[in-house]
């Protein structure tokens, strides 16, 4: 590999690799897109009903009417197996970018795939719990500085989701869970690699899938402008662009990431 | 030495049309953003055939196969003259800083003198973002290579500053006549074909025949518009940008 851009080029190209896979990927984001959908519309609805009782400003949980909350619960429920099942999805697209498997991974074994969504989402989680207590803390205890203390937890924010990286994909390597948080391993992996290397390119992942998504919004823009022509209604617009989004392009976008995740760890202990 | 570089370029970028036509389409198409990405992702291949090739060599005009390797180089060409262009802006934006901070007569001088720096800098920067994107585009794009300021500098030392900046003119000369002569031409042509239609028109309808004029008008600028989105554009980048590709292969 002559230049570690490969990495995104071969990112890019790898999802189209296997369109049919994409597709059912895309099934499961349009699912879980129209459910997310679903919640904000009944919480729209708590809302309207929480403002419909007047005189009262405190916020009484038995106002709420029972069967929109039991909704609510039951669809965020249903949503976060969905995304646990795409996070499954998206740890063995790292582990086959590691393997250099030009494959896209099966959807046969869903309880695996739930299972290691959940270590993806475990790590995820772990990784960016400091920073966000430092948020929280700097917006709720220090009232007069918390810009500072919002700046710090960004630079956290960053660093963590830097560190996330290839902490990720060494738990994936290994199959350990405990590995993802072998901060001495996982630096000494990114040294290996060179740090300027290493943020150098996923700043120019960053940018590329900036630009991709520019580029589709500008495209999605006149594709809703020619359903508001023909079709007036704004639910079924926001709903087509719902499911082309999770369709086509939330599938190309997470399995184009985690390959370039992979690639990156692939990159770094080749050259030790 | 020049003149060998520019005759090569200019054979070579007329070798074929219909990639002029391909550029053109990308051109029309920009407003959709990555067919910029596409047009920069072409010229770094024109100047990776250059520098790997040699002045009077046969090589052929890259294809458009492979976009996304073709998107991804364009996305580095321009992060690479986004990060030269930076420099002197930041100069120029420091200075300015200064001059409005004195507010005097000596604020003023510096003014001057701020501008005057970053548009030396804004020169040099110019001339090593283009040996930047060669030197890239030689070490088969390795995007450090871009930044190796030492490597560049020693690059552009050994073609000579001198050749460097007389090529640069030369090369902005030719763009310009170029484009101007093409505009002109086209101008020319279709200011005669409505006078004459205005003459010929005003023995017979009068007020037909000046709206038709003014017709004519008009579409003699959208015919420059198009020619020079869809021939001379595309052809004096190419020429550009391999004229460039070959300056930096004359190095000893």
């Amino acid at each position: 590999m002559a230049s570690i851009t490969d990495c995104v080029s071969e990112g890019l190209k790898y999802p189209l690799n296997d369109v049919k896979k994409l597709l059912i990927l895309g099934v499961f984001f349009t699912i879980s897109n129209i459910i997310l959908f679903g919640i904000f519309e009944e919480n729209l609805h708590v809302f309207r009903v929480l403002a419909l009782v007047k005189g009262t400003l405190s916020f009484r949980f038995s106002q709420i009417p029972p069967n929109d909350i039991y909704i609510i619960a039951a669809l965020t429920v249903i949503s976060f197996i969905i995304s646990l099942i795409i996070l499954g999805y998206q740890y063995i697209v790292i582990k086959f970018s590691i393997d250099a498997n030009n494959n896209l991974p099966e959807f046969g074994d869903i309880a695996n795939l739930l299972v290691n969504g959940l270590k993806y989402f475990a790590v995820s989680l772990i990784y960016n719990i400091i920073p966000t207590i430092v948020l929280i803390a700097g917006v709720e205890l220090i009232q007069d500085v918390d810009y500072i203390m919002s700046i710090i937890s960004f630079i956290l924010f960053l660093i963590c989701n830097f560190l996330l990286i290839m902490a990720l994909a060494n738990m994936i390597d290994s199959n350990e869970f405990k590995k993802a948080f072998d901060l001495k391993e996982i630096t000494d992996k990114i040294s290996k690699l060179g740090w300027v290397k290493y943020i150098s390119i996923i700043l120019f992942t960053i940018i590329i899938y900036g630009i991709i998504m520019l580029a589709l919004g500008i495209i999605l823009m006149f594709i809703s402008m020619f359903i508001a022509v023909a079709i007036n209604q704004a639910m079924i617009i926001a709903s087509i662009l719902l499911i082309i989004d999770g369709l086509f392009i939330m599938p190309y976008i997470s399995v184009f990431f985690n390959k370039v995740y992979g690639s990156i760890y692939r990159e770094a202990i080749k050259n030790a | 030495m020049i003149l060998d570089i520019y005759k090569d370029s200019f054979e070579y970028a007329a070798k074929d049309w219909k990639t002029l036509i391909v550029l053109g389409v990308f051109c029309l198409l920009s407003f959709l953003l990555i067919p910029i990405f596409l047009i920069t992702g072409y010229i770094y291949r024109v100047v990776d055939n250059a520098v790997h090739g040699v002045i009077n060599g046969r090589d052929p005009l890259p294809e458009f196969n492979d976009i996304v390797d073709m998107f991804i180089d364009g996305v580095k060409v321009v992060i690479v003259q986004i990060v030269y262009l930076i420099v002197p802006i930041i100069i120029f934006l420091i200075f300015a800083a200064i001059a409005s901070s004195l507010n005097n007569a000596i604020g003023a001088v510096i003014m001057m003198l701020g501008c005057l720096i970053s548009i030396i800098v804004g020169i040099i920067c110019c001339l090593m973002t283009q040996m930047g994107i060669c030197h890239m585009a030689y070490n088969d794009g390795a995007f450090s290579k871009a930044f190796e300021i030492r490597e560049i500098k020693e690059v552009i030392d050994e073609i000579g500053w001198f050749n460097c900046i007389i090529t640069y003119l030369g090369l902005i000369i030719i763009t310009v006549s170029i484009a101007s002569v093409v505009t002109i031409i086209i101008g020319l042509i279709f200011t005669i074909l409505g006078f004459s239609g205005a003459i010929l028109g005003s023995a017979t309808a009068g007020g037909m025949m000046a709206a038709a004029t003014g017709g004519i008008f008009i579409l003699g600028m959208l015919m420059n518009i198009f020619v020079s989105m869809f021939i001379v554009g595309p052809y004096l980048s190419i020429f550009n940008y391999r004229s460039i590709g070959l300056l930096y292969t004359m190095q000893i």
